[in-house]
Order: C-alpha cells, then sequence, then structure tokens
C-alpha cells in the first residue's frame, strides 16, 4: 500500500507544478508582446508625457481607486452583513437584488446616469421648472467629473465584495459567533471583533477584483473625460501613433496591479483562516428593532436602487421607445453569440482557475506560486492592450502557417487563429483568469490541510482527492467562479471589438457602436439584454449560495 | 439658438468626410471600384442627402432640405490625406495647452 501511494503521487506533482509553468508562460505572452515594447527607444514621446499628462494620469487614476475602494466596501460589506446575519422586512429578496447591478456595465451605467442627471436632462429640467432658474444660476453636482465616475464604478463594482463578503459570513461556523455572543459580544462587537477579521480575505479578494476592474476601466473615464492610464494609453496609441510610449504606459499600469495583488496576498499571509467545524447549525439571525431594520432597509434599498433600479428603469424607458425597430433577427443572432462566448470562456477560465489553484495546494513551491501570480495579472490590464497583445503573436504565426501551406500544398489557410473565435476566447482566458482563480483560491483556502491528508493517508492521489472530496465542497466557490466569467465576458468591449472575426457581432459590441453614436436611446436595447441575461445566472448563484448553506445545516 | 460657422473669415470651416477607400491586397479591386463609383454617382449622392443628411460629395448634387435652409458657407479647403499625417502632433498641442 505504501509503495502504490508514493509511485501513484509523484510523478503526478510534477505534472501539476510543470503544466502550471507551461500554461503560465502561455497566459502571459500578451502582457510579455507589450512589454518587449518598453525596449522600442521612446524617449523624447515619454518625455512629453512626462511634462503633460503623466502626473494627471497618475493623480486620477489613484484618486478613482480611493474613492472605489472606499465605495465598494462601505457598500459590499454593509449589505453582506445586514442581508447575512440581520432580519428585517425584504431581505429575502435584497439577498439577491443586491447582486443585480452586477448586470449593468460600468460605461452603460454612466450613459444612464449622463442623461438624467445632465444639464438638459429630466432632473435638471425639473429643477429649472420648479425654481425658475436658468443656466448658470445654480449649483447642481456635475455627473461628467472624477467624483461621477467613482460613483458609478462604485454602484457596479461593489457587488463583488458583497458576493464573497457575504459568502465568507455564511460559512462562517455559526459556534464562533455563538462563542462570541455568550461572552457577552452584543451585534456590533461580535461583527468587528469576531465576524469582519474572520471574512478578512474574502473582502479583500472582493476589494482587489472591483480595484482591478476600475484601473482596467475604459468607457466610464473616457465619456466623463477623466485622464487615467486607460485613456492615457488609448491617447498614446491612437492619437500619438506611438505604441512604444503606450506599452510604457502599461507597464507603469502593471506596477498598480501588482501592488494591488501582492496586497491581497500580503492579507492572507499573515494568517490562515480555518474553521474547525462544518457542522453548522440553523442560522439564528440578529432581530432588529422597529428603527434599525428601517435603517437597513434603507441602506439595501438605496444600493439597489442606485445601482440597479434607476438606471435600468431608464434603460427600459429608451428600449420601450426603440423597442419596434429594433427588434428582428439579426438581435436573437447576437444573443446567441454573446451567450456562446461569455459560457465557453467561463467554463475554460474555471478548468484553468481549478488546475491551477489545485497545483498550488499540491506543491507551494515559488514556481507554482510564481505561475499562478502571472496568470491572474491580466484582470487589470485594459482590454484593448490584451488583444493588442494577442493580435501581434497570433497574426505572425498565422502568416508564418499560411506561408508554409503555401508553399508547400500551394492552398491558403487564411487566419486560423487571430481570424476566428480562438483569438477572442484566449483574450478572455488572459483577461478574466483572475476573477475564477481568486474564488477558486479563497475557496480552496477554506478547506483544511486536514481534509486532504486523511484522503491521502486513506489511499487517494491527488486528482481523486480533487473529484471527491474538494469539488463537491466547493461547489459554491465553482459556481461563483463561472458566473463571475459569464458576466464578465458578456459585459467586456474592447478585446471583443478588435478581436472578433469579420461579422460577428455581439451585444456588447453592437450596444457600444450605437452608443458611440449618440443614439443612447437605441444603444439601450443591446444593454438591457446584457442587464437581462446577466440577471439569470446571478439569481440562480445567490439561490445555490443560501441551498448550500441549508444543506450543511440539517 | 443658431446654426454658427466658425472660421468664415479664416481659412473656412472644418469639414468631416465619410470615406471609402480599397485596401491594397483586396481580392476583387474592380468590384470594388464599381462600388464606390456607384457610391459616388449622382443619384446615390442624391438619396444619401435626402436619407441621412449628410452634404453631398458632389457639386452637382444639391443638399437636403434642413441642409440647405442653413445657406452657404465657406469650406476648409485642407487635404484630408493630411490628417492622419499631423494629428500626432496635433494630440501634442492639445496635451501642451490642457485639453481634454
Amino acid at each position: 500500500m505504501m509503495t502504490a501511494t508514493t509511485v501513484l503521487s509523484r510523478p503526478s506533482i510534477n505534472l501539476w507544478g510543470i503544466g502550471a509553468g507551461v500554461l503560465a508562460v502561455v497566459l502571459a505572452l500578451p502582457v510579455l508582446v507589450v512589454a518587449g515594447y518598453l525596449f522600442e527607444p521612446s524617449g523624447e514621446v515619454w518625455r512629453h508625457l512626462v511634462e503633460t499628462t503623466l502626473k494627471d494620469y497618475v493623480v486620477n487614476s489613484l484618486l478613482l481607486m480611493l474613492g472605489v475602494a472606499c465605495g465598494v466596501l462601505c457598500l459590499g460589506v454593509s449589505t453582506a452583513w445586514l442581508t447575512s446575519m440581520c432580519e428585517f422586512p425584504g431581505r429575502g429578496v435584497f439577498e439577491w437584488a443586491l447582486l443585480l447591478p452586477m448586470a449593468i456595465p460600468a460605461y452603460i451605467i454612466a450613459y444612464t446616469y449622463t442623461g438624467l442627471f445632465d444639464f438638459a436632462g429630466p432632473m435638471q429640467s425639473w429643477f429649472r421648472g420648479v425654481t425658475g432658474l436658468g443656466y448658470g444660476d445654480y449649483w447642481f453636482p456635475e455627473i461628467r467629473s472624477l467624483g461621477g465616475a467613482v460613483l458609478m464604478l462604485t454602484l457596479v463594482l461593489y457587488p463583488y465584495v458583497y458576493l464573497l463578503a457575504r459568502a465568507a459570513f455564511l460559512n462562517q461556523s455559526l459556534c464562533v459567533l455563538d462563542v462570541s455572543r455568550t461572552l457577552g459580544n452584543g451585534p456590533w462587537r461580535s461583527f468587528f471583533k469576531v465576524a469582519l477579521p474572520m471574512a478578512r480575505p474574502a473582502i479583500v479578494a472582493g476589494l482587489s477584483l472591483a480595484l482591478m476592474e476600475t484601473l482596467a476601466d475604459y468607457g466610464t473615464v473616457q465619456y466623463f473625460g477623466v485622464s487615467t492610464f486607460t485613456t492615457g494609453i488609448f491617447r498614446t496609441w491612437y492619437g500619438l501613433d506611438n505604441a512604444a510610449a503606450a506599452a510604457q504606459l502599461s507597464a507603469v499600469l502593471l506596477l498598480f496591479v501588482f501592488t494591488l495583488v501582492l496586497m491581497e496576498k500580503g492579507s492572507r499571509r499573515r494568517a490562515r483562516y480555518h474553521h474547525t467545524t462544518q457542522r453548522h447549525q440553523g442560522l439564528d439571525r440578529f432581530r432588529l428593532s422597529r428603527g434599525q431594520a428601517w435603517g437597513a432597509w434603507m441602506i439595501c434599498g438605496g444600493t439597489l436602487f442606485f445601482g440597479f433600479l434607476l438606471p435600468s428603469g431608464q434603460l427600459l424607458t429608451w428600449a420601450l421607445t426603440t423597442a419596434e425597430e429594433r427588434l428582428d433577427g439579426q438581435f436573437l443572432e447576437l444573443i446567441l453569440n454573446s451567450l456562446l462566448l461569455a459560457g465557453v470562456a467561463a467554463l475554460l477560465a474555471l478548468m484553468l482557475a481549478l488546475f491551477f489553484g489545485y497545483a498550488r495546494r499540491l506543491q507551494g513551491g515559488w514556481l507554482v506560486a510564481s505561475a499562478v501570480r502571472i496568470a491572474s495579472m491580466g484582470y487589470a490590464i485594459p482590454g484593448t492592450v490584451i488583444a493588442i497583445g494577442v493580435m501581434i503573436p497570433f497574426a505572425a504565426l498565422d502568416n508564418q502557417m499560411d506561408e508554409w501551406m503555401r508553399a508547400q500544398f500551394g492552398w491558403s489557410s487564411g487566419l486560423l487563429l487571430s481570424g476566428t473565435l480562438v483569438a477572442l476566447l484566449f483574450a478572455y482566458l488572459v483577461r478574466f483568469l483572475a476573477v475564477s482563480l481568486q474564488t477558486v483560491e479563497a475557496g480552496l483556502g477554506k478547506i483544511r490541510p486536514s481534509m486532504d491528508e486523511v484522503a491521502r493517508s486513506l489511499g487517494s492521489g491527488p486528482r481523486e482527492i480533487l473529484r471527491r472530496v474538494h469539488v463537491p465542497m466547493l461547489k459554491g466557490s465553482l459556481l461563483t467562479a463561472l458566473l463571475l466569467v459569464f458576466v464578465d465576458v458578456l459585459k467586456e468591449l474592447p478585446a471583443t471589438l478588435i478581436l472578433r472575426p469579420f461579422n460577428f457581432n455581439t451585444l456588447s459590441v453592437r450596444a457600444y457602436e450605437l452608443a458611440s453614436d449618440e443614439r443612447l436611446a437605441d444603444a439601450a436595447y443591446a444593454a438591457l439584454s446584457i442587464v437581462a441575461v446577466g440577471i439569470l445566472p446571478l439569481i440562480l448563484l445567490s439561490r445555490s449560495i443560501t441551498r448550500s448553506r441549508h444543506a450543511k445545516s440539517t | 439658438m443658431g446654426v454658427f460657422w466658425p472660421n468664415q473669415q479664416g481659412r473656412g470651416t472644418h469639414v468631416n468626410i465619410s470615406g471609402a477607400a480599397v485596401i491594397k491586397s483586396a481580392k476583387h479591386p474592380e468590384a470594388a471600384l464599381k462600388l464606390l463609383e456607384f457610391l459616388v454617382n449622382a443619384e446615390s449622392q442624391a438619396w444619401y442627402a435626402k436619407t441621412n443628411g449628410e452634404y453631398p460629395v458632389r457639386d452637382d448634387v444639391p443638399p437636403g432640405e434642413l441642409l440647405a435652409s442653413w445657406g452657404e458657407f465657406k469650406k476648409d479647403g485642407l487635404n484630408l490625406g493630411q490628417l492622419g499625417r499631423f494629428n500626432p502632433e496635433a494630440v501634442r498641442i492639445m496635451d501642451r495647452a490642457g485639453w481634454k
């Protein structure tokens, strides 16, 4: 028996390590290609950037991150705690409804808020009508500003924190909270002293996801005229026509990302959190007094209203006015294309994430650790930069292959990689693997190593443990990972725009095309579809999290 | 509210275009050329003027009713082929001037 186990396990462990290394290099290819431009001389343009706009890029990006961090932490953690641990009217609805803003792309919510709150919008027109004031007579918060961008991004990104914090709160062994209560801690003290510190890895994971999205956002800041790194990269690449300087800006942006990743890992490194029991009793939520319940309702209701009801209501109004001319066979094709892309990408990302996460659990060495880190870098890199990093090597490969085929067989193979969905799916994986990976890793981290050890001592190999022990225990996390990527791909714009095959349109591309023609009302239709498609999996997701909690408690 | 034509005393109002071109590696250049010729013939241009409200590229085709009501104006004669060439420099000037 002993020899059998050793023989079974050794080679597969090495395979995990080598596989992770090779895959990470492939996934890092676009970034490496872009980084390769660092060595192109571009001193003069760089000097121009330093003299003029670089300071704006740095300051605005930092302020944007700071603002969004504060926003998503406040909204995400408070709503997660209220819906998972407190009892108040409407809680059951908020539980899933608070995920809804996630289905709205940041640039779409920016369009709708601009439509609502700018000078000619209904809010200011109403205000002028009531007060009789004219242009310049009164002060009204400018939605197209840095503060506006912070607000937009916060409203659609807080669900990352909400989702992960809520899963953490629900998964916390209630015994710990019960102990805290018997020791005389009230709800507030239990929250700050016990629940919050224990949920910290999950909260920081959610925060870093939201901040990576913030750094990669292009649509919102571009529309609001806020100069950040992403708009700077676009401007340098397409405006100044200098790929080298744009790549150098991207490299500085990468430093920001790297800092975030380190911050997230650092927050987890100091302590490991394992719950001492998997036995949970039925949730005994805190009963709120009338005043408290009102406050809880206002926090959750306000978040839901401004993050989802208001913008989607505006979209719906716009869509209804254009429905007749927009509903046709083309539209069905758009939906099918989008579902296909998002589904395949999410599944591939999940498989890769499980592989990386598990390789890391099996083999804690520097090779796997850095492979995992490299594989999750893509998330904060703007889609455009990834798209170009994918396009350059794939096109070169395609051309070589084509040349060879023509020379050998007199037959042209065309653009096998860069002209098909392969390039696009690859770009999605590079971009969104981090979403899957962080969720899977956070889930794996909650499973005590002693589980592995027990299974190993009973004679199971690593693959069998993964299949029979970890995957069933991780079901909630795996579903979360799958759906997060699904919705992200559905919303993704710049990479899709650049890499989609000819005559292949998706909902996001169509929404963008119409919106950039200032046809906001026409764009609403495709935008609303993205929201609608994105909503269904979110509901399922929320249900499954609650159900896995119930299953454990019985 | 009214229509304002900038730069009438100077070089004239800048005009942007909806353009079409044939790429060097096109598989059917003759067919592409025929399409372009079709797009700029008098009948097609009259259709464009009526349907999407753009100024026709041909002088012998009158603009749509609304545009015609705005009257004549002095157009900038800049060769649009130069736009791409001078764009980076223009962006630098904007950067230095703090335009966003």
